[in-house]
């Protein structure tokens, strides 16, 4: 007994307890949140949700303290084997995994539907951070260091993107692109990393996409990053132009779908809009204070689809309005900046390569699915950290919060 | 700070990296800030567009009773079973074990793989709801529904009509009276949600009103009677259709109403149209009515004029009219007993067209009775200029005009009330649900169709036609039964030249002579085999009056519904003007004895005197004496049976 009240004032001394409190009150406002939009719920396997959300932060708690007393040192040294074993559960979910909605992401333990892209978002983090560090130091030239990382990135997203599940694997592309900026590597190979995608957009007509491609080279010509790397960009940007109807085409109708409706969501009201729509009312009619806990009538009255997970974001909007929706923000914000300024402020560049790594994770998420829900991006169906419900999401949240809250303990040690 | 930094990033990246979180951070705030302040109104307005709805409570429908109070279509509470497709759970459970396979497995598999809101099961009678409750079947709910029931279906469906799904009437009185009987839906505002669900109903005290009920005149037992005389008919005769009607000649009410047809169709398909009131026929020789009427108010002819029948065959222009008996001399009366159409159209041409025109019309054919039942034809008379020669010879005993089944009965109940005819009717009484009288009918005269002298001497020839005529088969025991047989052929509807051994076989007669209490018709279409009205139709009506008569004998109505209706706040109600008062001064309580309850009940509804009945028929007691003034008090009157026969 004593002991454990030790480990306690111990861990609650050390611990940046603001961090830690801001994770737990996000936590609890979404048990609230949750209650709010699904007690009410006609479909009765929905209305003890949030007892079952209360219980996945009992999970991501303990994970926080296990991730948390970890020393980096662990992490670095098995940053390869929990990627190598989350590549080889990405693969197996193919096999084993259960299909829902059209795409293949779970294993079912249980209560618990395992998303093992959760767990790849930070083996990936870390394995990227591990050679990052280590190349940075030994590797002078850019265009050596960048294929393996690329590679390293490429594996998960591809497989992912297979599941499918564009909005996951675009989290991959995002904590890349930051960790390889936090990396020192001039911008104008970030750029040579975006330029296929570039040149997809640049293909929608060959005058452009001509001039595109000139200056790509004109580019390459001045940095001259070596053979194999200006062939493969060439090669990249070259296939990118040219395969973009066909890519299109390969794109599932769901996806297509999405695009579209982000670039005019009135194309289908009653359909793949509404929800888009719908939520961007529930926010809208929010207003300035909000029509308070437990009378936002969109959600009661489930205009709103996934309200508990995806769009959960809106049942803020809709209930505590813009005053409301401004704190969220605020102590998301907090939590961005606590972990850009970690990733500044440590010492070892494994630490700091991975606290930029899941600090853009979070970045990411917070910004794609706020910004999904106001209707700024496609809906992708990504969940919103320490808000939506959903056990993977909410303990991989925890565990994040956890690398974090362990780096900044331990920012001066090499 | 910098040397704390290992690898050299540079602080120009750090700061991008800050500028950059606060870039997409502000972009966030300032469309949220457009969403929620600026087009904040408009968004709210959307969302209660979306939310907001009207509930419709539909009062439930009135009901519909016969004159002794018995329940002729009422609502069964039903209860309908619902779910969401999301929540419903195992189909083998569900169907084995709480719909016990009114259910299969298969079907709720199918619901289950659709979204939303889903039907399970609909119309289940209570106690099977309440068993299926029993069971508590998570994610199954229950609404409550009315369906409209008839519970001596399909008795009397020709003029009961029926309702559609959603209970509107589509047929009989039950659309006629449509607007009584419908409920008032009560109009909730309420919020729904988005699968529309009532979520919250706003003004949940303000209450549906429910329909009015009808009190008819018919009595079911006769109506039963009727039916099962038609039916039995149907099959001895093979006919394709009988129809019936039996009403009271004195007051116009229908106690007993049908049209069968041959095969046993669906009775809503089939008998959706009325064909006692929408189906016109020659009637052929109970037309003859009208010939005798006009000839004797005329004075030309008396009972005993004579006629000469020229041996069976008489000659008009190019054409040559028959008898079915050759007869020489007849006098007037027995022509009529006899069935003479040779007699019959030699008096016709004898009065002329005007004269028996004009009596078709006081007889009310060639116009609609009014009876309170959509869909009724008027019926064929010729134009007074075209009744000449032949055509007149030919209407006299029934060809070229063409009736309803219920012009006819009528006609003949006018011989029977005295020479006066009463407009025929269905519904008497509309009362509330609580029993209180909304709207009460009173009967009505339609004219004065023949003196009573005349009458008397009609039904003294009718008396003729069933005592030693062609209609002896409509003779009943211990009653003096008068009518007229009628057996006229059918034309086809595209040639208009007559079928042969197609008949429409008729009796339409009323009964005791002396006194006429009842008025009938019978007719069968088409019977196969014997087909003179005499030998078809008479016999029925015969069967029919003989059980008539223990109905009659009974009080007409059970003494409890006339206890429990709290009798007459009429005063204001009534619809009808004022009746002449039978001399006695409007502010005086008047002598009601002698008075049948009917007139008792105009009386003192003229008077705004409130007035209880005690049994049934005439009144024989009275408290206050005539002549008291009128004060608040209730006038008791007691009533006996008025009617015992000869």
């Amino acid at each position: 007994m004593r002991k454990m009240r030790t480990i306690f004032s111990e861990f609650w001394n050390e611990v940046d307890r603001r961090l830690w409190m801001i994770g737990l009150f996000l936590s609890l406002a979404s048990v609230a949140l949750i209650y709010s939009s699904t007690h009410q719920s006609p479909n009765p396997a929905e209305q003890d949700l949030y007892l079952k959300q209360l219980f996945w932060i009992l999970l991501g708690l303990v994970a926080f303290w296990v991730v948390y007393t970890l020393p980096f040192r662990f992490f670095e040294a098995f940053a390869y084997l929990f990627y190598a074993i989350t590549i080889l559960a990405l693969i197996g979910v193919f096999f084993l995994g259960s299909t829902r909605l059209g795409a293949t992401r779970w294993y079912a333990l249980g209560p618990l539907n395992l998303q093992p892209s959760e767990l790849a978002k930070i083996a990936t983090v870390f394995a990227l951070a591990r050679f990052l560090a280590y190349s940075s130091k030994y590797e002078a030239n850019h265009a050596k260091r960048l294929l393996p990382a690329l590679l390293l990135v490429s594996v998960p997203t591809l497989l992912i993107l297979r599941q499918p599940d564009l909005g996951t694997s675009l989290v991959f592309f995002a904590l890349f692109m930051a960790m390889l900026f936090w990396s020192s590597i001039p911008t104008v190979y970030l750029l040579f990393i975006v330029s296929p995608v570039l040149s997809l957009l640049a293909a929608l007509h060959w005058i452009s996409w001509g001039l595109f491609f000139v200056l790509l080279l004109v580019v390459l010509y001045l940095v001259r990053p070596g053979g194999l790397f200006t062939t493969a960009v060439t090669t990249v940007n070259l296939l990118a132009g040219m395969v973009m109807p066909l890519v299109w085409n390969r794109l599932h109708d769901y996806q297509k779908l999405r695009i579209l409706i982000f670039l005019d969501p009135n194309r289908d009201p009653r359909g793949a809009g509404y929800q888009i729509i719908q939520s961007k009312i529930a926010v809208g009619s929010g207003g300035l204070f909000g029509k308070g806990y437990m009378s936002g009538s969109q959600t009661k009255l489930a205009f709103l689809p996934e309200q508990h997970t995806d769009f959960i974001f809106s049942v803020v909007g809709e209930e505590f309005g813009f005053l409301g929706v401004l704190v969220l923000l605020l102590l998301f914000g907090y939590l961005i900046f606590r972990g850009i300024d970690y990733a500044h402020k440590a010492r070892n560049t494994f630490a700091s390569f991975t606290a930029l790594g899941i600090t853009s994770v979070f970045v990411f998420q917070v910004l794609v699915n706020i910004g999904m829900t106001i209707g700024l991006m496609p809906v992708t169906g990504l969940p919103l950290p320490l808000l939506s419900y959903g056990g993977t999401s909410m303990i991989t949240s925890w565990i994040m919060l956890g690398i974090l809250a362990g780096i900044g303990r331990r920012r001066q040690e090499y | 700070m910098a040397d704390r930094f290992s690898f050299g990033v540079s602080k120009g990246r750090v700061r991008l990296l800050f500028s950059l979180s606060l870039l997409v951070w502000g972009a966030l705030v300032l469309r949220l800030l457009q969403i929620q302040i600026f087009s904040g109104p408009r968004y709210a307005r959307l969302a209660r567009e979306q939310e907001q709805g009207v509930k419709v409570l539909a009062g439930s429908r009135g009901l519909i009773f016969d004159r002794n109070g018995e329940v002729l279509a009422q609502n069964l509470p039903t209860y309908s079973f619902f779910s969401f497709a999301e929540s419903l759970g195992a189909p083998r459970f569900l169907s084995r074990a709480v719909f016990r396979g009114r259910l299969s497995e298969r079907e709720l598999g199918e619901k289950r793989k659709r979204r939303g809101f889903v039907w399970l099961l609909r119309d289940v009678e209570k106690e099977e709801a309440e068993k299926i409750q029993k069971r508590r079947p998570r994610g199954v709910y229950v609404t409550p529904e009315d369906r409209r029931a008839y519970p001596y279906y399909p008795l009397g469906v020709d003029w009961l009509g029926f309702t559609s799904v959603d209970g509107a009437g589509q047929a009989g009185v039950e659309l006629f009276y449509e607007s009584y009987l419908r409920g008032d839906s009560a109009r909730l505002p309420l919020v729904r949600d988005a699968r529309g669900r009532t979520y919250r109903v706003e003004g949940e005290n303000s209450r549906p009103k429910s329909g009015n009920s009808l009190v008819t005149t018919i009595d079911v037992r006769m109506q039963s009677v009727l039916e099962e005389e038609l039916v039995r008919a149907l099959e001895k005769t093979k006919a394709a259709g009988a129809y019936g009607i039996f009403m009271d000649p004195k007051t116009g009410e229908l106690w007993a109403m049908a049209a069968c047809l041959a095969g046993n169709p669906d009775p809503r398909a089939s008998r959706q149209k009325n064909r006692l009131i929408a189906d016109i026929y020659e009637p052929g020789s109970t037309f003859k009515l009208v010939t005798a009427a006009a000839a004797l108010e005329s004075g030309k002819f008396s009972a005993g004029s004579p006629v000469y029948c020229e041996n069976g065959d008489y000659k008009i222009g190019r054409r040559t009219i028959h008898d079915v008996h050759r007869h020489e001399w007849l006098t007037f009366e027995d022509a009529v007993v006899k069935s003479s159409n040779i007699a019959l159209a030699k008096i016709g041409l004898a009065i002329g067209g005007p004269a028996f025109c004009a009596a078709a019309k006081k007889f009310g054919f060639g116009e609609k009775t009014g009876i309170d039942l959509p869909g009724e034809a008027p019926g064929q008379l010729p134009s007074e200029k075209s009744l000449k020669e032949i055509r007149l010879a030919t209407c006299s005993y029934g060809y070229g005009v063409a009736v309803t089944p219920l012009q006819l009965v009528c006609a003949y109940a006018a011989v029977a009330n005295d020479g006066v005819r009463m407009k025929p009717y269905l519904v008497k009484e509309v009362r509330d649900e609580k029993g209180t009288l909304v709207w009460q009918r009173l009967p009505e005269e339609a004219g004065r169709v023949v003196s009573s002298q005349t009458a008397l001497v009609l039904r003294r020839f009718f008396s003729g036609v069933v005592d030693s005529g062609t209609g002896q088969a409509a003779k009943v025991e211990g009653v003096s039964v008068g009518g007229k047989t009628g057996t006229s052929k059918k034309p086809d509807p595209q040639t208009r030249r007559y079928l042969p051994g197609r008949y429409v076989s008729s009796f339409v007669g009323f009964f005791p002579v002396a006194a006429p209490r009842v008025a009938g018709l019978v007719a069968l279409d088409e019977p196969k085999g014997a087909y003179y009205g005499g030998e078809v139709a008479a016999p029925v009506f015969r069967s029919v009056a003989e059980k008539f008569l223990t109905l009659l004998e009974e009080p007409l109505r059970p003494e409890e519904p006339e206890e429990s209706f709290p009798l007459l706040q009429v005063a204001s109600a009534a619809t009808q003007p004022p009746a002449p008062t039978g001399g006695w001064p409007l502010q005086l309580v008047p002598d009601f004895s002698g008075m049948p309850v009917r007139l008792a009940l105009r009386e003192a509804s003229v008077r705004g005197l409130s007035v209880r009945v005690k049994g049934k028929g005439v009144v024989r007691e009275q408290n206050l004496p005539p002549g008291a003034p009128i004060g608040r008090t209730e006038v008791i009157l007691s009533c006996r049976p008025p009617f015992t026969d000869e």
